[in-house]
């Protein structure tokens, strides 16, 4: 029986072409003078040259100042002999700043190493992926401590008042005044594993599940609504400024909650010298990021002394005004569910203004 | 031997269960000493001034009770504002920081503030009586 015929099957040459041409990876071959010699389509797409413009100019050319020694000294090793690969930020070209995985390696001849491929992975979304990640156990670990702390300070007020209460003659003025210390203490202690639950709740994943289109100026009239009488009581004014087909794709109970308490906060921190005005406003649609504003003329806050400390869990800045530090971080934690941002300007007896975005 | 006096003790705390329950210890104990309360670190830098500035006033607190975690403020901030106001006084203080959880050593001796000792809530009848004894020569009863 005849020997069965071979495939037809692309000459190494070709293989090895389409490899280095098609592959979406930066590929480069260089001399050890650092002389691109040759450049695949990746590399001349991403510096938007043809490839005339590109071979034979030094590689130098298309790298920022800063990273150039690394790149001179990876090329070094590698015409010694060695595979080299390490990471970099940097932009080529004209090209925005990407995370690049590079690796070198040497072509030898009879030994000898004559020229080094290198090629070039994008790994910029990994690292971001990476950094949220990082960021999300920072934010962790950072809530843990806070949820300790205030757990474990109302439980030690408890714990001493117990004691005290155990010398204290039943009856007496000082043991009624310990049992109310000690109950007050307890409440807290309660108040603040409800806060947990509340904030775990809104942190569920379940929520996106039921997002839909909320027309926001349909929340927006229902909080102003349900504060009405608040607003009237103070003689402020609430101006709302949203578009009626304007919405957004989000959980209509956190939308209302975060209209509701960014409105408390400005009825409640309002300033005692000039009547309440909020304006609240949103703009956005038709493919642009939501921008929602709300601004008071109230008392403000000392933002350089609160520094990064706005939105965090149990941080208060009125300290002679009730609130327990829960709020903002509340409305931060809504806004991140949404996928959005929230940020704050203030000044001292000038008012806040909270803008949110979400791309 | 002569007992030496109590001080008079300032306790520095946004909690007023905490408050009361420190007050209280203090107060029983024989001599009942003179306790003032601060719940913030602005009302304690006055307690402090109004008392300490100009001596042959009132009873000068030399025990200070410190709860770290005092809003606005921490009691880190509180002891570097006594400290500006005040440059040769913090020395002449027994400062004890009393916070709701165990704190690093290390973290508290960054601050290079004049703090004497550290205690974890609550604060007990045994732990004063430690204090006393420790920092003041009061003999503990036993």
């Amino acid at each position: 029986m005849p020997p069965k015929a071979r495939p037809p099957i692309a000459t190494t040459e070709i293989r090895f072409r389409s490899l280095f041409d098609d592959t979406p990876e930066l590929i480069l071959y260089q001399n050890e003078k650092a002389t691109i010699l040759d450049a695949n389509r990746a590399f001349l797409a991403l510096v938007a040259e043809p490839k005339d413009r590109v071979v034979d100019r030094p590689y130098d050319d298309f790298l920022p100042p800063e990273v150039q020694p690394l790149f001179q000294e990876k090329l070094q090793e590698a015409f010694a002999g060695k595979t080299v690969r390490f990471d970099m930020y940097a932009a080529q070209g004209n090209s925005a700043p990407r995370h690049w995985d590079v690796v070198k390696v040497p072509l030898l001849e009879n030994g000898v190493v004559i020229g080094v491929h290198m090629i070039a992975r994008d790994i910029t979304d990994k690292m971001q992926a990476q950094q949220e990640i990082v960021t999300q156990n920072q934010d962790l670990q950072q809530f843990t401590y806070i949820v300790s702390h205030n757990l474990r300070a109302p439980l030690a007020s408890a714990l001493g008042l117990a004691d005290l209460l155990g010398t204290e003659e039943p009856g007496s003025p000082y043991f009624e005044e310990t049992r109310t210390h000690l109950q007050a203490s307890l409440h807290q202690l309660d108040r603040v594993l409800r806060d947990m639950n509340t904030i775990l709740s809104i942190r569920d994943q379940k929520s996106v599940a039921e997002a839909e289109a909320v027309p926001l100026a349909d929340v927006v009239q229902q909080v102003v609504q349900n504060l009405q009488e608040v607003v009237d009581q103070c003689g402020g004014t609430v101006r709302v400024a949203i578009p009626a087909d304007l919405s957004l794709r989000a959980n209509r109970a956190y939308l209302y909650s975060i209209f509701f308490n960014l409105l408390s906060n400005a009825l409640q921190y309002r300033a005692d010298e000039r009547p309440l005005v909020v304006t609240v406003t949103a703009t956005g649609g038709a493919g642009q990021p939501t921008r929602l504003t709300v601004a008071d003329n109230g008392s403000g806050f000392d933002q350089e002394q609160a520094g990064d400390d706005v939105f965090k869990l149990y941080k208060r800045f009125h300290p002679h005004r009730p609130g327990r530090g829960l709020g903002l971080y509340l409305i931060k934690t809504h806004v991140e569910s949404l996928g959005g941002h929230i940020a704050v300007y203030s000044r001292v007896d000038e008012g806040a203004r909270f803008t949110i975005v979400v791309p | 031997m002569p007992q030496r006096q109590h001080p008079a003790v300032l306790l520095v705390d946004d909690d007023a269960a905490t408050n009361y329950n420190n007050q209280r210890l203090l107060q029983r104990l024989p001599g009942s000493p003179e306790v003032l309360v601060a719940s913030n670190a602005d009302d304690a830098l006055a307690v402090l001034h109004a008392r300490c500035a100009h001596p042959g006033t009132a009873a000068c607190p030399t025990l200070i009770l410190l709860d770290l975690n005092l809003p606005p403020r921490n009691g880190f901030e509180f002891l570097r504002a006594f400290a500006r106001r005040h440059p040769t006084l913090p020395q002449s203080f027994v400062v004890v920081l009393l916070t709701a959880l165990p704190l690093d050593p290390g973290l508290v001796e960054d601050q290079h503030l004049p703090v004497t000792a550290m205690l974890t809530k609550p604060l007990t009848a045994e732990a004063v009586n430690h204090l006393l004894y420790n920092y003041f020569d009061v003999p503990t009863l036993t």
